[in-house]
């Protein structure tokens, strides 16, 4: 391949199950993903999209939200359904609960064995799948549209009548446990999961999706129905219905869904992260290595910050796509390496600023001095006009691709009611890209990025990166080991 | 699948690193499946109906042009694929077709250096390649007001490329990054690369596609070139061009930017099928890891066979997703596993049924060893079944829904298509396989399952390929 793929977001799911299919839809991470509407009736003029595919919005008696988005194009038929609770909101020392409740959803409901499920859904051909981030939960099921009624009945009984059976709670602990451990064989993932820590610390968003093995053996039967039933409450959750149907489908989904039982639900809240200040280097060693996996990371923003869009845009030309200041420089003109991109994974509260590439081990510490330098130059100086131009050409050329399938647009419209942004984000994206000024995204750039404050993460032989012990104010060692 | 399932090696490697972690997420399940579904399973017949408008012309040059017009979203998915893969390679100058395509990308007469990559982007467009055993495949997804653009760029490139010595260099360095990123420093990458070199023992499908440090560096300015005429003359390419145009515009449009391009010969060496395998062969990779990896692969039909649909349907049954009988066994009640997925890859030359299983991690090398050799056991008794036992009627059916499913997926985007035409078109010369793949499926029998089965699953056909710790 030429290039990795830009969409794909390659950091925080380590091994959240199937994340990779959902998060190339979703709106906030590498920032040129966002969706708007679909299909024939979706309109579109010199400004970019004017009105949204027609969808219908209702919220039940018992405040399940519920938004059916029908394309009769193919045979298709799914649901989603997003529960707003996720890593974040485990509790301390439980690291890893949302994920495992997720993981046990489909293993066993009052009426059904694990197997038996796996059967049924085979039969029709269906997959459920589940995906935790930090701010939520969301389960999946999708099949063909003449089994709508099985699809339906399924999901409902996966995803409000499981049963946590002891013998599969023991089960996919195991597994998970198994998981962890293999995970790390891959360079990529160790250096992902040792730069949350290095950047949020304790905060919750420096854990692992998936928890560290300790806490995620300390799980019990108790802290896993505790989580159940505190978060997956119709009020507390949105369902969205894609593809090929009838009214009368809808109103099956609207009864079925009804008779879910309410209950007050905490509301998610926790401290802002703080960024941690200088310039740290942390190496997690591993001898035999040839090649280093590198991040570059700070705090970003949250999704309601009103400096979104221009740092989507300041994003995209320092290397949030392929021709970028960085791959311009460090694969392009220096041959270092093969990826260098970077990203903002904006959240309820600030999410991380990544930059994120690898190198043989022998180029590490021109890989770091290039990077750190482009990077503060790109601070101090800002964006030229001329790439603003090209960055608001390719961002708003690339949205109607993300608006190609309901599937898509009916997973951004959930993400966006999480994050309380109206669908105006996607009506009127075009129009506000084109209104940003390049005075707005470097004051933005500014105002948003720090030049002296960043984690860099090393994965690689210790004694390959000695020549960076004095290039920050910090320079620690640790093991692989020390992150599971 | 049938029709080649993943469109690269490359990708394929991709898609299992994604699915290393996520215990139970099936190789299989990542599967692409590049077909469209025209009747029913069963009884519903009728109700599936998948189907779109195609035209496919050829040039005077020999260029061959497929263009599927959809008018619902402003977007143009604009495929070209060249009859050219590793398996074109020859000695010494293993990785070049990949090399090759990287070299694509840094400039011709009219686009110089690197422009091509700027002007897309500053077109909205999203563009990349990838290089197969038999195939190399550039796309381009833009709003469809920039279609002339794309056949002006596409074509400047085709006719004219230019390589100099120092965008060589360099990017033979980054494509060695690639390789250490893929290959070198990936358990499941090495494991892919000793597959192919222990399961081939003639046919250039052996030599990763990736290529070898040592041939990267064989490959100069002059023989690069010489490639670029060889197999990317116009009468090796398949254009798909899916989304939002006007077909006679489009058509214009094509002979204005292409008909000009002179003809080339291409020369084109035909291999002989990999001899029958008559004892089982291994294959043990040490490395710095926390557990094993092993794969256990059988040569198999070619694409687009009978035998290989209903290789692909036991492949299903075997080791796809929760309700597959290796999962069962060795991931569900053994518990030996993290995961354990069977897929049938199918080539132009020959096909590879394969067995991919990720061992949990166990505090000693002895324990290693005999949770390895359990697990080991239970797959070939697993094999030994299809062979004397036909699948059952329940089996298949969810077998073939499961592959109905993916294949209905595939096509929901103008991308999707546009891969599933080019694909049939560039192995068959035929793009409307697409439309016929289903109903292959469905006349499946469970007899003629069993038949493949014992054909090409007999323990003397085995290829054991193992990644375990260093230290054991």
């Amino acid at each position: 391949m030429k290039n990795t793929n830009f969409n794909l977001k390659l950091i925080g799911a380590l091994i959240g199950p199937l994340s990779l299919s959902i998060v190339i839809g979703c709106a906030s991470k590498t920032g040129n993903s966002l969706s708007s509407g679909s299909g024939a009736s979706t309109s579109v003029n010199g400004s970019g999209i004017t009105s949204l595919r027609a969808y219908r919005e209702a919220e039940l008696p018992n405040g399940l939200k519920i938004l059916f988005l029908p394309d009769a194009t193919l045979p298709a038929l799914s649901m989603g359904m997003l529960i707003r609770a996720g890593a974040a909101t485990d509790p301390e020392g439980q690291a890893g609960l949302s994920n495992f409740v997720s993981d046990l959803l489909d293993q066993g409901t009052k009426r059904r064995s694990a197997n038996q499920i796996a059967d049924d859904l085979g039969l029709i051909g269906a997959t459920f799948r589940t995906s935790v981030d930090y701010d939520y939960t969301y389960l999946s099921i999708a099949g063909l549209s003449v089994s709508s009624a099985a699809l339906l009945s399924n999901f409902i009984e996966l995803s409000t009548e499981p049963a946590f059976p002891d013998a599969e709670i023991n089960r996919t602990k195991k597994q998970t446990l198994a998981g962890i451990e293999r995970s790390l064989d891959n360079p990529r993932a160790v250096a992902d999961l040792a730069t949350l820590d290095a950047l949020f610390g304790h905060h919750p968003y420096g854990r692992s999706i998936v928890g560290p093995m300790k806490q995620v053996a300390s799980l019990s039967k108790k802290n896993v129905i505790q989580h159940y039933l505190r978060y997956f409450r119709p009020n507390n959750s949105i369902l969205v219905v894609v593809g090929k149907f009838d009214p009368e489908f809808e109103k099956k989904v609207e009864a079925a869904f009804g008779v879910w039982a309410k209950r007050d639900v905490p509301k998610l809240t926790m401290e802002a992260p703080k960024a941690a200040p200088g310039l740290r280097v942390r190496v997690v060693e591993k001898p035999g290595l040839t090649q280093a996996q590198i991040r570059f990371a700070g705090l970003g923003i949250k999704r309601q910050d009103e400096d979104f869009m221009a740092l989507r845009l300041a994003n995209t030309i320092l290397g949030g796509a392929f021709a970028s200041r960085l791959n311009d420089k460090i694969r392009k003109e220096l041959g270092l390496t093969y990826s260098i991109n970077s990203s903002f994974d904006s959240r309820i509260e600030r999410g991380p600023f990544e930059i994120s590439t690898f190198t043989k081990v022998e180029s590490i510490d021109k890989v770091v001095t290039e990077t750190v330098k482009l990077y503060r130059e790109f601070i101090a100086k800002g964006v030229t006009s001329e790439e603003l131009q090209r960055a608001k050409g390719y961002l708003k050329g690339i949205f109607p691709q993300a608006i190609e399938t309901v599937d898509k647009l009916g997973f951004n419209l959930v993400l966006l009611r999480l994050y309380g942004i109206p669908d105006r984000y996607l009506t009127h994206y075009v129009h506000d890209l084109d209104a940003m000024s390049v005075s707005q995204v470097n004051a933005a750039i500014r105002k948003n990025m720090r030049p002296d404050d960043l984690s860099i993460v090393i994965h690689a032989p210790k004694e390959t990166t000695e020549g960076l012990k004095a290039f920050g104010s910090q320079y620690d060692i640790v093991t692989v080991n020390s992150l599971q | 699948m049938a029709k080649t399932n993943r469109v690269s090696q490359f990708l394929k490697i991709g898609l299992v690193i994604s699915t290393l972690f996520s215990a139970g997420a099936g190789a299989a399940k990542a599967r692409k499946v590049e077909t469209a579904a025209v009747p029913a399973p069963g009884s519903e017949s009728g109700s599936l109906g998948v189907k779109f408008d195609v035209e496919k012309e050829i040039l005077p040059n020999g260029l061959t042009v497929i263009y599927h017009a959809d008018r619902s979203v402003p977007l143009v998915s604009y495929h070209t694929w060249f009859k050219v893969g590793s398996k074109d390679e020859k000695p010494g100058l293993t990785g070049i077709a990949h090399l090759f395509e990287h070299m694509m990308f840094k400039g011709s007469k009219k686009y110089s250096g690197d422009q091509f990559d700027t002007i897309l982007q500053s077109n909205g467009a999203t563009n990349n390649a990838f290089t197969t055993q038999d195939y190399t495949g550039y796309h381009i997804d833009a709003p469809s007001s920039k279609l002339e653009l794309l056949m002006d760029i596409e074509s400047d490139r085709m006719a004219t490329l230019k390589i100099d010595k120092a965008a060589l260099d360099s990017e033979r360095e980054v494509v060695k990054e690639e390789k250490r990123f893929r290959v070198d420093d990936n358990p499941m990458g090495l494991l892919w690369q000793g597959i192919f070199k222990t399961a081939f023992q003639k046919h250039p499908y052996r030599s990763p596609v990736i290529g070898t440090m040592e041939d990267l560096g064989n490959v100069t300015v002059e023989i690069a070139q010489a490639f670029h005429r060889t197999y990317y003359s116009p009468s090796n390419a398949v254009i798909v061009i899916a989304g939002d145009f006007d077909l006679a515009e489009a058509k214009r449009l094509v002979r204005k930017y292409y008909g000009a391009i002179p003809k080339q010969e291409v020369i084109r060496v035909i291999h002989e099928p990999e001899p029958v395998q008559s004892a089982p062969r291994s294959e043990f990779v040490k490395r710095d890891v926390k557990g094993w990896t092993f794969a256990i692969n059988y040569l198999a039909p070619k694409s687009g066979t009978e035998e290989s649909f209903a290789m692909d349907l036991l492949a299903t049954i075997m080791g796809r997703g929760p309700s597959s009988r290796l999962y069962r066994r060795i991931v569900y009640n053994a518990q030996l596993a993290t995961s354990a997925n069977v897929s049938n890859d199918t080539m132009q030359d020959a096909g590879l049924f394969q067995v991919f299983v990720t061992m949990k991690p166990m505090p000693t090398a002895a324990k290693s060893q005999r949770e390895f050799l359990k697990a080991q056991r239970a797959i070939y008794g697993e094999m030994w079944r299809p062979r004397h036992l036909a699948v059952s009627a329940v089996e298949l059916e969810r077998a073939r829904n499961q592959i109905i499913v993916s294949q209905v997926d595939s096509l929901k985007t103008l991308h999707g298509k546009a891969e599933a035409l080019a694909v049939n078109e560039v192995l068959f010369g035929d793009y409307r396989r697409v439309f016929t793949d289903i109903d292959q499926y469905l006349k499946v029998t469970p007899a003629q399952i069993q038949a493949a089965a014992k054909k090409y699953l007999a323990p003397e056909h085995s290829v054991l390929v193992v990644v375990r710790p260093k230290g054991e």
